[in-house]
């Protein structure tokens, strides 16, 4: 292409020539298109991080276990073993299992959602004696360990009344204690602090009471919070296991935690099949996963936003 | 309510002091009422399920046995007891060390894949979901997929250094090298966690301070110095806050990779109350360490407030 | 009952023949009438359990469940438990809830629900929790009138191994009944010691470093392999160096500490030589006891000690070489002894079933269950008069040098800690994390600081 004719002093004009700044633009380019793919190269890199190891637990799943550790060991299987998935369907009580820990992990989450987001809109939007100082000691407890209390926990529990049906080995043993998480409350409150004061003051000055004020306008303002708790709580408690080992003694009654820690002998661990049963406990959780994720990975995020 | 309406004018109360004062106190009663029936559906299996263990636990510190036995009270004995056994001056020493290790790492490298989902939307929502997917695994799946990783003949890593031409290495048999896997394995499961974190605190500062700058000039580094770094502060505090009283609790992963070894290397304090309490049933002792943990995380939130928090004011 | 009866009963109508007197006739209907329902009765028990013929009398314990729990020694042992309790069942009417507790999480499990106010009638304790659990009181105390001496027992207790209830009583209480005791042996790869020219197996220490010297070719084939970290129960596998030194890490009267006495520190030398001296076993950390048992399985083991419940597992899947095992080495110029904890099963203290959990723990011990049980995981038996060995050579072999030799771990209710502080040394030393001198030293501080708490 012809250069223009010499660069004039255009005081409003730019510095370099047609060519130049066309080169340069062509260089900025490729420069960011660069920086694009190195990025969904870094990107990828951290995908395969997250989701390769998995996979990698599929292959002993499917292979008999005394062959897992030959010499020199090969990943990809020559045939695809389906005996351990029908060791565990069948010799174990896994579908009841998976039943337990479905009912358990539900109820947990249903009741949770509904006394953490009254919980929640009572420490953000209303005013009553002791508020700060029950909020904290709520943040304290964060800090204790499960391990620490379920020893006194369980002798809490074990020694109720019988009326109440709550001994050992029973859903609401399982399920109650479990309830009291600090975090959702926590959660709540921050969410619902960035929700706008006008909002609420309007209705107040309407004559709402407060329960309308909750129900009509706040409750549906944190559809996104609600789910998001909902998918952790759901998640936390799918793979809990200390409470539930210590509440359940009987087989029908584990979760699949507990249950699946249960198949590992003293000495000789049948390796495939508890690779196998490891993998199939994750297959609801993502299923789940999956069907909210759209909410889920919009409204995590929400959840930080002081707005 | 009694109040004595007459012809007055409308400046005036219609009230009295003394009955004005009574409607405000019976006001913020019904209002308080009300807040606490909120509140209640909560507070109960908190109180019954969570404060009633915790005070007990701290109780049971100051006594020998309670759980399986009566308990006796033996005043500050399991305190003396702890402070002169090297392994928990040894956990404390490991978990201080694998909560910075963690927190550096996972902060740095969230903050960093955030910047890059924040930059380049298209398609980050497959990568958020499968940054993901390792926080759903329960601890015995971690502990198996790490075994895996770090197996001397056929784990992945020693795989690559062999394809390399390096030595192999006996991951698990070292003691800072089994530290460091702890460390790896807790981020591998915390990134999309923190990630997500982050990503949502970047999409709250607004697109027009970060197209200023780059007007202006800045670069990249500077952008995120000066301008992006600070606004995130109060993020940050609470991520740190988090970050700190969970990290300081670590333990599945100790529990099912390296119960503690090699030499007790990895031993953190959550697995020495644990071994304490329901291996060698010295209940008195593990409460007194539980203690000790609680007081060691109030301090360190204590001192995150004070370090990141008080500037919040200036930023604005 | 009664309808049997009616059926099998020929209606009077039709059975009536010429001739018969109605008395004789009556006397054959209520003859009939008496019979059939028995019939009926027999006929249907004999039904539901086909193999044992039960009279109508009540059986003694008849509607009682017994809650039993033990931590698995296999992945099958609940099919292997339930199918072994059913005569007790039949013959006693009590019925067992069997709960399977994970190993890892036993001591958990174990500590919260006898804390609770309906804990596991029964149960299995290993030696290093049986004390614990016992001087807290949750365990009923056997060696009284009541339970093992009483006179109806007292003929069976006589059949103890002595030692084993020795070694079980804990300041004259004995909190359960010795149910397994085990050992290690040594099994080795006959294929590689040939290849390398060894033609006696080692009897002791030295002969197996030498021997192990002589087949190591690392990284791919190792001489030796053990267990190595507190996380793998180091301490279990070592303990019989102690033992065969003459010594051991607690005092006789359980007062003191002795890690730094010459049995103990020359039985700890011995074992970590063979790692950073000779350089015959892997380091540290590298194989851990699941690998190392793989390992041998590849062919890259001469020497393994390990339990003898491998033996059900070679024998099973088939090695690709011939072995063979052995009882673990001697001390040279020492003895030759084997280490193991032992099992009990022990009964709650606040159990609401206690004649009837008595009756359990007292078929538990008998032949009727421990032949099988025994014979099934490779234990050898506490009593004389069980047999694990069924006419099997290797079993026989394996019960032939654990009870000739067995020696186990002295009581305590700390044993358990002193134990893992052993395996701790082991670790310590073995990876060279430090010298044998400063592990042991550090051991006995930790020790010493534990008894006296």
């Amino acid at each position: 292409m012809p250069e223009p004719a010499t660069t004039v002093a255009d005081p409003d004009g730019f510095s370099a020539s047609a060519a130049e700044f066309e080169r340069a633009a062509r260089r900025h380019k490729l420069v960011r298109y660069g920086k694009g793919l190195a990025a969904y190269i870094v990107l990828a890199v951290f995908a395969v991080i997250a989701i390769g190891p998995f996979l990698y637990l599929l292959s002993p799943s499917f292979r008999e276990s005394f062959e897992l550790f030959s010499y020199p060991p090969q990943w990809i299987p020559d045939s695809f073993y389906t005996g351990n998935f029908a060791t565990i369907l069948n010799d174990t009580s896994y579908l009841r299992w998976g039943l337990n820990t479905m009912i358990f992990a539900t109820a947990v989450t249903l009741i949770t959602l509904v006394i953490d987001t009254l919980a929640g809109y009572a420490f953000a939007r209303l005013r009553f004696p002791g508020r700060t100082a029950l909020f904290v000691l709520i943040l304290a407890t964060l800090m204790i360990p499960t391990a620490v209390l379920i020893a006194p926990l369980y002798i809490m529990v074990s020694n109720l009344p019988a009326w109440t049906h709550s001994g050992v080995n029973t859903y609401p043993a399982m399920i109650i204690p479990m309830v009291a998480s600090p975090l959702g409350v926590f959660m709540m409150r921050q969410f619902i602090s960035t929700l706008p004061e006008a909002l609420v003051e309007a209705a107040r000055l309407d004559g709402a009471s407060e329960w309308q004020i909750f129900r009509k306008i706040v409750l549906p303002l944190m559809k996104p919070a609600i789910v998001v708790l909902g998918i952790f709580t759901f998640m936390f408690q799918w793979v809990n296991f200390l409470w539930p080992l210590v509440i359940t003694t009987t087989d029908n009654m584990k979760t699949l935690t507990v249950g699946v820690a249960s198949l590992q002998g003293q000495f000789v661990t049948d390796w495939g099949v508890i690779s196998a049963a490891a993998v199939m406990t994750m297959v609801p959780v993502i299923a789940i996963f999956l069907i909210f994720q759209r909410w889920f990975v919009q409204a995590s995020m929400a959840g930080a936003l002081k707005q | 309510m009694s109040g004595v309406t007459t012809e007055r004018p409308w400046e005036e109360l219609t009230l009295s002091e003394a009955e004005y004062r009574r409607a405000g106190t019976r006001y913020r009663n019904r209002r308080s009422l009300r807040a606490y029936l909120f509140i209640v559906p909560y507070l109960l299996p908190f109180l019954a399920f969570l404060v009633v263990p915790t005070v007990w636990s701290i109780w049971l510190s100051f006594n020998q046995g309670g759980i399986l036995d009566t308990a006796k009270y033996v005043g500050l004995d399991n305190w003396r007891a702890i402070s002169s056994d090297t392994e928990l001056t040894g956990a404390i020493k490991n978990t201080a060390l694998y909560v910075v290790e963690a927190i550096l790492l996972v902060f740095t490298l969230a903050l960093f894949l955030a910047l890059l989902l924040n930059r380049y939307r298209k398609g980050s929502n497959f990568f958020k979901l499968a940054l993901y997917v390792p926080l759903l695994a329960p601890a015995v799946l971690v502990g198996l997929i790490w075994q895996f990783l770090t197996n001397y003949d056929f784990g992945l890593v020693n795989l690559l250094l062999n394809a390399l031409g390096l030595d192999r290495l006996n991951i698990l048999g070292s003691g800072t090298l089994a530290l460091l896997t702890i460390v790896l394995a807790e981020v591998w499961r915390g990134l999309g966690f923190w990630t997500l974190y982050f990503l949502a605190s970047l999409q709250n500062i607004p697109e027009e301070l970060q197209d200023a700058a780059r007007v202006d000039g800045a670069r990249g580094l500077q952008r995120f110095r000066r301008v992006t770094l600070p606004l995130l502060r109060p993020m940050l505090l609470f991520a740190v806050v988090i970050a700190i009283i969970a990290n300081f609790q670590v333990f599945d992963t100790v529990y099912v990779l390296t119960q503690g070894g090699p030499h007790e290397s990895t031993s953190t304090l959550v697995w020495f109350i644990w071994k304490k309490m329901f291996q060698f049933q010295e209940t008195g002792q593990a409460y007194a360490a539980a203690v000790l943990l609680l007081g060691i995380i109030l301090v360190l939130t204590a001192i995150s407030f004070w370090l990141l928090g008080a500037r919040q004011k200036r930023v604005t | 009952m009664g309808d049997l009866g009616d059926r099998t009963n020929p209606s009077p109508a039709e059975g009536n023949e010429p001739g018969e007197s109605r008395r004789d006739f009556l006397k054959k209907a209520v003859a009939l009438g008496l019979a059939a329902p028995a019939a009926g009765a027999l006929a249907s028990s004999a039904g539901a359990r086909p193999n044992i013929f039960v009279s109508e009398r009540a059986r003694p314990f008849e509607g009682v469940t017994l809650q039993f729990a033990k931590a698995p020694f296999g992945t099958d042992e609940k099919e292997v438990i339930a199918k072994l309790l059913k005569p007790f069942t039949a013959k006693t009417g009590i019925k067992i809830q069997h709960t399977i507790v994970p190993w890892n999480t036993e001591g958990a499990a174990y500590a919260t629900n006898y804390a609770g106010p309906n804990p596991f009638d029964v149960s299995y304790q290993t030696s290093t929790d049986l004390t614990s659990l016992g001087t807290k009181g949750v365990l009923e105390v056997l060696n009284n009138k009541q339970w093992l001496y009483s006179p109806q027992y007292a003929a069976t207790a006589a059949k103890f191994i002595p030692n084993t209830i020795k070694k079980s009583t804990y300041q004259g209480k004995l909190y359960g009944l010795p149910c397994i005791i085990g050992g290690t042996v040594m099994f080795y790869n006959k294929d590689l010691l040939a290849k390398a020219g060894i033609t006696k197996v080692p009897t002791n220490s030295t002969e197996l470093a030498a021997a192990a010297r002589k087949v190591a070719d690392a990284p791919d084939v190792w001489g030796f392999s053990v267990p190595m970290t507190d996380k793998d129960f180091t301490w279990y596998f070592h303990y019989v160096n102690i033992h065969n030194r003459g010594g051991d890490i607690i005092s006789k009267d359980g007062k003191r500490a002795t890690f730094l006495t010459a049995p103990v520190i020359e039985a700890t030398q011995a074992s970590v030589d063979l790692i950073l001296k000779d350089k015959v076993q892997p380091p540290v950390g590298q194989y851990d006891r699941e690998a190392g048992v793989a390992l041998f399985k590849g062919g890259r083991i001469a020497f393994l000690q390990d339990e003898p419940l491998r033996l059900a597992v070679f024998r099973k899947e088939g090695l690709p070489f011939k072995w063979d095992f052995v009882n673990p080495v001697g001390a040279p110029g020492g003895k030759r002894t084997i280490f193991s904890t032992t099992g009990h099963w022990v009964m709650a203290a606040k159990s609401k079933n206690q004649d009837a959990a008595w009756e359990l723990v007292k078929f538990l011990s008998s032949p009727a269950f421990a032949n099988e049980f025994g014979a099934h995981y490779g234990w050898a038996p506490v009593r004389k008069d069980v047999n694990t060995s069924k006419g099997d050579a290797q079993v026989q072999r394996i019960n032939k040098y654990v009870l000739s030799g067995w020696d186990g771990l002295p009581t305590g209710p700390k044993m358990a800690q002193l134990a893992s502080i052993y395996g701790q040394a082991i670790e310590a030393a073995a990876t060279g994390n430090k010298s044998v001198k400063a592990a042991l030293t550090k051991a006995q501080a930790d020790a010493t600081r534990i008894l006296k708490s």
